[in-house]
């Protein structure tokens, strides 16, 4: 990465707050803090740092790589459309945008359902072998998202955090506002739903 | 108390995570293990899934969009600060380096001159030169110091390199040289395998951005790889304020665009430029040394695809020496014998006693040689370090050893962990490198993911070569071996 003086200058800002607040401010602060000023290199750091955790979450809920594409750059357009009207994030910078491709998701699916509900079933291929006799893996990840996607949407984000992402229970917690035992129960009722559904579809 | 299948299944998770039999956890609780299982397969189906490479070019796209986006919402964009607005700067970094000093005194700051990625004090070292870089009084000395310190980060992986420590480190430089999935970056041999993130057709000269891990076998595991821009040579077309047209290419000229003083049209120059929102931007252009035009550009020990101030570039006379030749040695290659220890065999790629070879299908290789063997190359040594091996052979005090020399200095090993990276013959699995050979015997078809089970030898360096990798019992009956046993 070659420096630039808006580079250098962040770096200044985060040392001195760093240092007068004492334990400073956490990451995602940071990266909050260095959005405000729409500076590009700044918008630029932040969408790589960010952008293959959120194309990955995503994708998984909605399979298709073109689709999940639009689906992040909407979220990061969000961001900065939030910002410049004086709103966003005021912490936690990695829940806001997980729970903004969330919203986008729902509405995605949404408008899906609404045009070609009849579709969903026929395009799908129906001659996996199901969850415990799974030989290919893209039979497996046709099974996983043919199940997946007839979860709740709560259901699908929490898999997609705790078993995709690999997030903690107490980080999943904190991305979707909610208690720990409130995470632990609500996966649990998913994964037994989707050992259902996928018995089912075999 | 009895625990719950809540907790059960959390417990089972984690084991899993951390490559341990989840089963052994519920020697309490052995009715809820065929429950559990399928569910804990679903959540290791939704990992692998998870973990998929994202596609080629998508992030650079969406990038692209949101800068168009930010241009919109932002009119008049910060990208080039102008000076007079540099002075409250220039005073808030000075007061940040105060306090620097103030708090950590000016030991720790001195002593992370000396920290390498991975080290403690390596943020702070990279703090101090963004602030060096800040009270810069110009824009020329703020880009050499750049410059600079670009080449500073080349320098740190190969000290890191040589040390044989691993530790994620991401720099940028000029593509030297690619074969197969083996490449040389700034001098740097990076592999970059399958998996990684690459951009679309890159090539020799082109300008990359590496992110990965250092690797104890004397290269960089890339998993990105990304053309930030390229270098070329052409005859100068046309030149405007803002634009200039050089071997058929329009090129934004900025104000951080650094030219050499008294180009004119119909000089043949060499061009460094980056891609920017759908406009290419020039680094710099500078004069070619040579009246003919070559393919290359000047790829040096050090990176001269930096934008180097006009003083400290290579004067005219000398740029000839270090030009090379894209798929030739190097000219000034020097004749070179030695003896030394196989640590790492990667393709076309070797690492002997901490020296890189690079072999062609030229290379002589006599008799069957492994990771551990003591050899002797003779080769052609190019500028950057690289030996060109044209005949590599085992040592004589190999010859006459016993029949099974690697028996004499290793020792057999076995575990069990999941498949973290599988680069062409390394292979990364629960966290150990692994060298995966000719003779290794491969069982099922494991993939990155899969939980397996290691035997291998640990040769006297602590290299670990693979004898055989399978699949473990669970994973198998899993991902990959339809079980008719029907656990449902």
């Amino acid at each position: 990465m070659l420096y630039s003086p808006t580079y250098a200058y962040t770096i200044h800002r985060r040392i001195l707050t760093a240092l007068v607040l004492g334990t400073g401010m956490n990451e995602d602060q940071r990266d909050w803090e260095d959005l405000r000023s729409l500076d590009p290199q700044a918008v630029g750091r932040v969408h790589k740092k960010y952008f293959p955790e959120i194309f990955r979450y995503a994708r998984f809920r909605v399979e298709d790589a073109h689709t999940a594409e639009d689906i992040v750059s909407d979220v990061f357009i969000r961001l900065l459309e939030s910002i410049a009207a004086g709103k966003g994030p005021d912490r936690n910078l990695r829940g806001w945008l997980h729970g903004t491709a969330a919203h986008i998701i729902s509405d995605h699916y949404r408008r899906a359902y609404r045009f070609r509900t009849e579709k969903l079933e026929e395009d799908l291929p129906s001659q996996s072998p199901g969850p415990l006799g799974i030989v290919e893996s893209a039979d497996q990840e046709t099974a996983l998202h043919k199940a997946l996607i007839r979860l709740t949407q709560e259901q699908q984000h929490v898999i997609a955090l705790r078993f995709g992402g690999g997030y903690s229970l107490e980080e999943t917690a904190k991305l979707m506002g909610k208690g720990v035992s409130a995470v632990k129960a609500l996966q649990f009722r998913a994964m037994s739903s989707l050992r259902r559904l996928m018995e089912e579809d075999a | 108390m009895e625990k719950t299948i809540l907790e059960a299944f959390e417990e089972s998770w984690s084991a899993i995570l951390r490559n341990e039999p989840w089963e052994e956890g519920l020697s309490d609780r052995p009715d809820l293990v065929e429950d559990l299982r399928p569910l804990l397969r679903i959540g290791s189906a939704a990992r692998n899934d998870w973990a998929r490479p994202v596609p080629v070019g998508s992030q650079e796209r969406s990038r692209a969009r949101l800068l168009r986006e930010t241009a919109r919402l932002k009119p008049v964009s910060a990208t080039h600060v102008p000076r007079g607005r540099w002075f409250p700067r220039m005073a808030r970094a000075a007061a940040a380096v105060l306090l620097a000093f103030a708090v950590g005194g000016i030991g720790l700051v001195s002593a992370s001159a000396r920290a390498l990625p991975g080290d403690r004090l390596y943020p702070v070292k990279r703090a101090v030169e963004g602030i060096q870089i800040g009270l810069a009084f110009n824009q020329q000395s703020r880009l050499s110091l750049a410059s600079q310190y670009e080449h500073r980060r080349v320098d740190e992986i190969k000290s890191l390199l040589s040390q044989g420590r691993q530790s994620r480190v991401e720099f940028e430089g000029m593509v030297q040289r690619i074969s197969g999935n083996l490449w040389e970056v700034e001098g740097v041999p990076v592999l970059v395998p399958a998996t990684a993130e690459t951009s679309p057709a890159i090539g020799q000269n082109d300008i990359v951005e590496i992110q990965g891990v250092t690797n104890p076998g004397g290269f960089v595991l890339a998993d990105v790889a990304r053309r930030l821009g390229q270098t070329f040579q052409g005859t100068v077309e046309a030149m405007g304020p803002a634009l200039w047209r050089v071997g058929s290419h329009s090129l934004a000229i900025t104000s951080t665009s650094k030219i050499d003083p008294g180009i004119s049209i119909g000089d043949l120059v060499s061009v460094y430029m980056r891609p920017d929102q759908g406009v290419d931007v020039v680094v710099w252009i500078k004069l070619a040394g040579s009246p003919r035009p070559t393919p290359t550009a000047s790829p040096t020990s050090h990176p001269s695809s930096m934008p180097l101030p006009a003083e400290t570039r290579a004067e005219p006379s000398a740029t000839p020496k270090s030009q090379v030749t894209p798929t030739q040695p190097n000219t000034t290659a020097a004749e070179t014998e030695f003896t030394g220890q196989v640590t790492s065999q990667n393709g076309q790629t070797w690492v002997v006693s901490g020296r890189t070879l690079h072999l062609t299908d030229r290379t002589e290789i006599d008799g069957t040689i492994h990771v551990g063997d003591k050899v002797t190359v003779h080769g052609l040594q190019e500028e950057n370090g690289i030996v060109l091996a044209l005949k590599i052979e085992l040592a004589e005090e190999e010859k006459q050893a016993t029949p099974t020399p690697e028996k004499q200095s290793s020792e057999e090993t076995s575990f069990r962990g999941i498949v973290q990276s599988m680069a062409a013959g390394v292979w990364i699995i629960g966290g150990r490198t692994i060298a995966v050979v000719g003779d290794t015997e491969i069982e099922g078809h494991p993939g990155v993911g899969d939980m397996v089970t290691v035997e291998a030898t640990v040769k006297a360096d602590g290299t670990l070569v693979a004898h055989s990798i399978q699949m473990s019992n669970n994973e198998t009956s899993a991902t990959k071996t339809p079980q008719p046993d029907g656990e449902d």
